[in-house]
């Protein structure tokens, strides 16, 4: 029997296909091209911090960058990265299932993604965007002469493919699962994945709104933002936060879910503290929500809200704790093997926990009234998403290459690429963290000569990472040439995801699997 | 603190400073031992860990409910230590000393335009007393701005159509930064100042040289606009159906359709620029709308003027 890949070579067959393996790969070609075209503007940026003074482009072109790179890594990148990516290939594969629940709705997801993304890119292309990715108003909808329409309707666009995804994601996982796969066995990304699809059903509507708002006041001049026309520019910052501080679960929650796979296989034993990890995941979810205020502790709000959000916010750190000291206790007594996916996932851990330790100064009111809007928060959020969901997105995309086109990557560049990438984010922003606690603004297109040393830094550390990233390109797509078969189970792993044939074939079980419980490391016909 | 010319810490120039740089190091010091802890444990297991090497692996836990609830509570109770000592420092912050002193500042696309009580206006620059607890009372004329001082520790968002405020109070004479650090539009990052900390008596003697306190200016212009034609006593009586303004400041009215307010900074402006938003209970709406009419610096001359008229002078600041 033919294989998902070559089942049907034509490229109607690609175009029109229901299959959520082939689907999958579709949102990998096209995620990675947007997050070259965010990665080419990140490369700009440090490039002209490299020097204190304004000089490589001009002010407008700066703040078109950042708009650039911020809108296209969080949007068009990050957050359907893991999801639509790996979330999708697997989903059915890890629950015994044989699709999605809603085929076509998931083909659908991604015309919605790809249209609503090249409508972004059109905005970029046809003159940019100033904002900002956070849009606040009232430059948004009265000061700025750039596109923010095109900009926000695209994005509008994109919520739908992400209201699509979780929905199907959330059915699926209700109703497709195979005879004795019960809630307390399902993989921990199957957990993740679900909490992740809760936060996209009930917050990317809030996003929509808001931005059919920011038109409604910019085409009609609907007073809902700006003071000038009656409205009040601290409702935008609240609902903006409502749903972007959830999007930084949707981006961080599938990658945690990963390194829950990653772990117990290459410390070859069960991962530790299954319930915990799969609960706090859903405690992540909905405490998630509640803590928005944080982002705005000198903005405007009230002394005693920003209270309230503080003690939240606190509380929303406990069950990122749970899983950093999980997975720690997953390594004891152990036999750890170091392969790329496990440098990975060694990568974000060490990189996650830097990242959600330094949100707690900005949790902690006092410091963040110091540090918001400077340099330690654009470090501090690039540890989550970058340090902590990219390495686990990568991670995740060598764990399950093998599995995904049937082919092994040379593992001592794969391990080059994770170390690489190690030592280059941490070169890239350790030193934002100093250059913010000394009081520079983000957002900075020239800054004081004192700034000058740590930045100089900071940009040689992205030089490292840039190549960091332009290996695994390299050599992944080298692979599915001239890589050697991998066979159904490279890594000797558990997960009925494993157990078919590498590269799976269109309707991936041939009978319905028989369900052992998950992660029973080490297999006992194996070692 | 510096480094072979690298600046590592920035430098302490107000009261609260140390407090905040305090409360930093407590989180720094309790999220360093958790980091440290992490790391060595993790280290450890996977050098003793690692395959083939040997060592005993039985019977590898798959939970245990004492540990795992015993982080859970470790991390709340680290935690609410955390959130104590924030929340004590950003009161300090956010709660403005009564007894301050007031100088207005007024947030443009891409400059800073300062105030003092005596009515000595400058730009990019803010000349502050030694010593003095200090009330910045801000405003934007068009976008969000954010008014940050790093070596003050402190900063905040300055919005348009409604006030906000910061207090500091130096504690070293000499220069610092002052900056924009809320996205504004092209020339953000060059949105920026010094404050210029000076004795007191070299203050005084800096902020004399101006014809009109704000007061007067305000006094001026509420003549120029007739406020006093509706708002005063005209010959012993009151002119028309208007509130009057005298003693008004500070005091809490009734609203027409119910409810009441406190008449502060906001109300007035609000009242001024849209007079039919919120009317005081038993006066008809017949004010005509002041929007557009007049700037920032207006308004804020003549809240300042209905201000002194109200017993509680704040602004004058005869004797700083």
């Amino acid at each position: 029997m033919k294989d998902y890949l070559y089942e049907d070579v034509s490229l109607k067959s690609w175009l029109l296909t229901t299959d959520h393996k082939r689907i999958g790969l579709l949102f990998l070609l096209t995620i990675t091209f947007f997050f070259i075209i965010g990665g080419v503007a990140a490369t700009l940026m440090r490039m002209e911090l490299a020097t204190a003074p304004g000089d490589l482009v001009s002010a407008d072109v700066y703040n078109r960058l950042f708009t650039l790179h911020g809108t296209v890594m969080v949007w068009l990148f990050l957050i359907p990265s893991i999801p639509a990516t790996l979330g999708n290939f697997l989903l059915p594969l890890m629950i015994g299932a044989k699709d999605l629940a809603f085929p076509r709705l998931n083909l659908l997801s991604w015309y919605v993604f790809l249209f609503g993304g090249l409508l972004t890119l059109w905005s970029i292309i046809v003159g940019g965007v100033d904002t900002g990715w956070t849009f606040y108003t009232p430059y948004s909808t009265t000061y700025t002469n750039s596109h923010v329409i095109m900009m926000a309707a695209g994005i509008f666009i994109v919520g739908f493919s992400s209201i699509f995804s979780g929905i199907n994601f959330m059915v699926t996982v209700h109703s497709l699962r195979a005879p004795e796969m019960t809630w307390t066995r399902l993989p921990l990304f199957v957990w993740t994945l679900y909490a992740t699809s809760l936060i996209m059903v009930l917050a990317t509507p809030i996003l929509s709104i808001t931005l059919v708002l920011i038109a409604a006041e910019r085409l009609f001049g609907v007073g809902i933002f700006d003071p000038a026309l009656g409205g009040d520019p601290l409702l935008f910052q609240h609902l903006f936060w409502f749903y972007s501080h959830p999007a930084v679960y949707i981006m961080i929650l599938p990658g945690m879910g990963v390194i829950s796979e990653i772990l117990p296989c290459f410390a070859r034993r069960p991962i530790f503290g299954y319930k915990f990890i799969a609960g706090s995941s859903l405690a992540i979810a909905v405490f998630g929500f509640l803590v928005w205020g944080h982002h705005m502790f000198a903005a405007g709000q009230s002394l005693y809200a920003g209270l309230v959000f503080s003690f939240l916010s606190f509380l929303v750190a406990v069950p990122s704790g749970i899983k950093v000291f999980s997975w720690t206790a997953t390594l004891y007594k152990g036999s750890i093997r170091f392969d790329t996916p496990m440098l990975y996932a060694l990568g974000f851990m060490g990189l996650f926990t830097i990242g959600g330790l330094t949100g707690l100064f900005l949790a902690t009111l006092a410091v963040d009234v110091h540090l918001t809007d400077t340099f330690f928060v654009v470090a501090h959020f690039h540890f989550i998403m970058v340090g902590g969901m990219l390495m686990a997105y990568l991670g995740g995309l060598h764990f399950w290459w093998p599995k995904m086109t049937g082919k092994l990557y040379p593992e001592t560049l794969g391990r080059i690429s994770a170390i690489l990438i190690f030592l280059g984010f941490n070169g890239t922003f350790l030193p934002q963290f100093i250059l913010g606690y000394l009081g520079m603004p983000r957002r900075y297109y020239a800054y004081p000569e004192q700034f000058e040393f740590l930045n100089v830094i900071s940009s040689a550390g992205a030089i490292l990472l840039a190549l960091g990233y332009a290996l695994p390109l390299v050599y992944l797509t080298w692979s599915l040439v001239k890589g050697r078969p991998a066979g159904a189970d490279p890594w000797h792993a558990a997960g009925l995801e494993w157990r078919v044939p590498s590269p799976p074939p269109h309707h991936n079980f041939q009978s319905v699997p028989v369900i052992e419980e998950p992660y029973r490391y080490p297999r006992p016909n194996h070692e | 603190m510096k480094i072979g010319g690298v600046p590592l810490f920035p430098q302490q120039a107000d009261t609260g400073a140390a407090g905040v740089d305090m409360v930093a190091l407590v989180v720094c010091a309790i999220c360093g031992l958790l980091a440290l802890g992490v790391l060595i444990a993790v280290v450890y297991f996977l050098i003793r860990y690692r395959a083939g090497s040997d060592v005993n692996r039985d019977n590898p836990p798959e939970s245990h409910l004492p540990l795992e609830l015993s982080w859970v509570g470790g991390a709340v109770v680290l935690s609410l230590v955390m959130f104590f000592f924030g929340a004590r420092a950003y009161y300090d912050l956010r709660v403005i000393p009564t007894d301050s002193f007031e100088i207005e500042v007024v947030g443009r696309q891409w400059m800073w335009k300062i105030r003092h009580p005596s009515g000595r206006r400058e730009i990019n620059t803010l000349h502050v007393p030694l010593g003095v607890k200090i009330k910045l009372k801000m405003i934007s004329r068009d976008v969000i701005h954010s008014f940050y001082l790093p070596e003050f520790r402190t900063k905040h968002d300055v919005l348009p159509g409604r006030y906000t405020d910061v207090w500091i109070e130096p504690t070293k004479l000499g220069r610092f930064t002052l900056a924009c650090s809320e996205y504004c539009g092209t020339d953000h990052s060059r949105m920026k100042g010094e404050v210029i900390v000076v004795t007191p008596e070299e203050y005084e003697s800096w902020q004399a040289v101006s014809p009109l306190t704000s007061v007067q200016r305000g006094e001026r212009l509420y003549r120029k606009m007739a406020c006093h034609s509706c708002h005063d006593y005209q010959d012993g009586q009151v002119a028309s159906g208007a509130p009057l303004l005298h003693g008004i400041y500070g005091s809490t009215v009734g609203l027409e359709g119910g409810g009441s307010t406190k008449v502060d900074d906001d109300y007035l402006r609000r009242s001024i620029l849209r007079p039919n938003a919120q009317i005081v209970a038993g006066f008809e709406p017949i004010m005509p709308t002041y929007e557009g009419r007049l700037s920032e610096e207006e308004l804020l001359d003549l809240i300042a003027y209905i201000q002194s008229r109200s017993g509680s002078i704040v602004g004058d600041g005869g004797d700083e």
